[in-house]
């Protein structure tokens, strides 16, 4: 009897083969691609996601934020204009980096081909990626950036208040300004401004360049408009920095001067 | 049913509770899993310990992201894998024994030691990972011993392409995968009956489903049948291990299949564990433990998780004689606040044929998170334990307030 034991995970692997024989495999053509993208992202998304990638997947109820819903084609961290789509890099790069200390992890040691598979269903599940009217995508270019020096950092703080960023983020960016618990996201939900002091709380803008982007590209589907039209290259930069910054542990708020620096 | 002492007790409780809870908050820390992939530890718990859905994928593709293959060894990784967990507790244990008709009672009030977990995993190279539990106990007065709990190394994704988790192997010194785990219960002050009942004494090393113990086993998940089947065989040397396999052995089959209604999961699974084991007295006992477990996830305010097990137990050979037990647990959890507050309860039940010996275990508790690694809670659990066959019933009130810090 014991030694027939010793053969069950032998039979249990030919068995396992058996019906990993019957599943799919990337060969590079897009159907394919869909195909093997469905299986992985019914694998490793659709807890969260869904199924059908509704953001309501078995796991969503007991997360505080809530899991993207494709079916909208609303995505947040985009290198496109303000309520377009994202591209494709877009979407892979999410998958790949994850978005740092929430419930969505860097997959980035999933195989590159399973990756892309998984941006190719992602696209199936709104019909808004398969709408010609939405395109061309407006990609916003990473201009050469201005040096991260103590003189961009003074200047982003003046634009930083001007603009009114610290309604949201706050004086002190520490996500309590006075607008801060009344913001909700495109689906009515309460939404917190990302404390920008906290180095482990900033999510996506980690770098400068990546703080650049969301300046440019709002982020759809929440308060956080795009300031493209707004702030001027050099401008965008400025606050880019300072937002590197104070994420860096760098204060820079003086009280007393809040008025002079408002006046400018 | 509750001691005069109780509720200045309690009273006493909810002062430290808040104090610790003051504490507690300030702080900050990211457990083993959660730090490596850097995020929030409810990516895998509903609350810690208990699986999600998310996590139990992530733990049958041994300890790597579904969808996964990981290749890049845990030396090359930052930050290290490597966590901790404190767990300190107050207890209040009121205990009335009637035996022969006569009544004793004991009442203890205590800071119960609680050690420290050190844990840490990772990948090796392609295919192969481990995970090693080595928990630092208080072993008496001002004395400090580590043990290894679980000890594993696992082939990993052997079969499939990168991610494909059908298939792997293990061996080592681990716990089973079963539907319903020891360690990833809510309830902290009050173990599993059916998992603890061991009539006969062996010679060395427990033969108990849910114990870690020395053992080899295939396991794997496929997520194409339904939304996923999960299995594991494997054979296992008892707790103690280096012992002969004609004097200790066990077989552990279990197979677990989980189906979404309306995005709840609707879990049921089956399990066997049987085999031999050498008694004190050099006879030996054929032991088998078989039953099942369902898992029913309210479809309409997902909210509420229902839990149940069922188990019947076996021996041959206790005192020289057949024993049987039946016995099972049902458990609800409810999340009042994602990621914050919830309150759960259990009911477990073990039934002896022979002795007729029954036992009866309630608990209670609620759980309060500050931040995802540091939590609180307060428990009550009142255990019946009635044996006629030594005219023997105890009964115990059992009050626990317990923190959780990990990092």
């Amino acid at each position: 009897m014991k030694d027939l034991r010793l053969f069950i995970p032998v039979v249990a692997a030919i068995l396992s083969f058996g019906i990993y024989s019957c599943s799919t495999s990337y060969n590079g053509s897009d159907a394919v691609s869909v195909e093997r993208g469905k299986a992985v992202y019914h694998e490793a998304c659709a807890p969260c996601h869904g199924d059908n990638g509704d953001g309501q997947g078995p796991v969503s109820v007991s997360l505080r934020t809530k899991p993207r819903d494709f079916r909208n084609g609303t995505f947040r961290f985009r290198s496109t204009a303000s309520g377009q789509l994202p591209t494709d890099y877009d979407l892979l790069r999410l998958i790949n980096s994850g978005i740092y200390h929430s419930a969505m992890p860097s997959f980035a040691q999933m195989s590159v081909a399973d990756q892309y598979s998984v941006v190719e269903y992602i696209k199936t599940l709104s019909p808004l990626f398969s709408d010609s009217s939405q395109y061309p995508l407006d990609t916003v270019n990473i201009t050469m950036p201005v040096p991260y020096t103590y003189n961009s950092i003074e200047r982003g703080r003046v634009d930083y208040l001007q603009m009114g960023c610290w309604n949201c983020h706050g004086i002190t960016g520490e996500g309590n300004g006075p607008a801060a618990p009344t913001l909700t996201d495109a689906d009515g939900r309460p939404i917190r401004p990302t404390n920008l002091t906290r180095s482990w709380d900033v999510k996506v803008g980690r770098t400068p360049e990546r703080i650049y982007l969301i300046l440019s590209t709002g982020l759809n589907g929440t308060p956080m408009p795009s300031y493209q039209q707004i702030l001027t290259d050099k401008q965008r930069w400025d606050v880019a920095n300072y937002v590197y910054a104070l994420s860096h542990n760098s204060r820079f708020y003086d009280g007393a001067q809040l008025n002079s620096v408002m006046k400018q | 049913m509750f001691h005069r002492h109780t509720l200045p007790l309690l009273l006493s409780q909810t002062i430290l509770f808040t104090t610790l809870s003051f504490f507690a908050g300030t702080s900050y820390g990211i457990p083993l899993f959660a730090r490596k992939y850097h995020v929030s530890c409810f990516r895998c718990h509903t609350v810690p310990p208990v699986l999600n859905d998310f996590g139990r994928r992530f733990q049958i593709n041994s300890y790597q992201l579904p969808g996964t293959d990981e290749a890049q060894p845990i030396w090359s990784q930052e930050p290290l894998s490597l966590s901790f967990v404190f767990y300190p507790s107050f207890v209040s244990d009121h205990v009335v024994t009637t035996f022969d008709g006569k009544q004793t009672s004991s009442n203890t009030l205590a800071f119960e030691p609680s050690g420290l977990d050190l844990f840490t995993a990772g990948t090796v190279a392609k295919h192969l990972s481990y995970f090693l539990a080595a928990p630092i106990g208080i072993t008496g007065p001002g004395k400090f011993a580590p043990t290894i709990e679980t000890m594993s190394i696992m082939f990993n994704n052997l079969l499939g392409p990168d991610g494909q988790s059908n298939f792997n192997f293990r061996f080592g010194r681990f716990r089973f995968f079963n539907t319903f785990p020891d360690n990833t219960s809510l309830v902290e002050s009050a173990d599993y009956l059916i998992y603890d009942y061991e009539p006969a004494t062996p010679v060395q090393g427990d033969l108990l489903i849910s114990d870690p113990q020395w053992a080899a086993s295939a396991y794997g998940f496929f997520p194409q049948i339904m939304d996923g089947l999960r299995y594991e065989v494997g054979v296992s040397n008892g707790t103690a291990g280096g012992i002969n396999l004609n004097d200790n052995e066990a077989t552990f089959l279990m197979v677990e299949q989980t189906k979404y209604i309306d995005n709840a999961p609707f879990r049921f699974g089956l399990y066997f564990y049987g085999g031999k084991q050498m008694l004190v007295d050099s006879t030996f006992n054929n032991l088998s433990r078989a039953g099942f477990a369902l898992e029913f996830n309210d479809p309409w305010t997902k909210h509420f998780d229902l839990s149940f097990q069922y188990m019947s137990a076996f021996d041959d050979n206790v005192g020289g004689a057949i024993q049987t037990m039946t016995g099972g647990f049902l458990g609800l959890n409810v999340l009042i606040v994602p990621e914050k507050f919830f309150v759960y309860g259990r009911y477990d039940f073990t039934n002896v044929k022979q002795t007729a010996e029954k036992q009866n275990q309630f608990t209670l508790g609620a759980r309060y998170h500050f931040a995802a690694n540091v939590g609180a809670y307060l428990e009550l659990s009142l255990l019946n334990d009635n044996n006629p066959s030594n005219s023997t019933d105890t009964k115990s009130t059992l009050t626990t307030l317990g923190v959780l810090v990990g990092f």
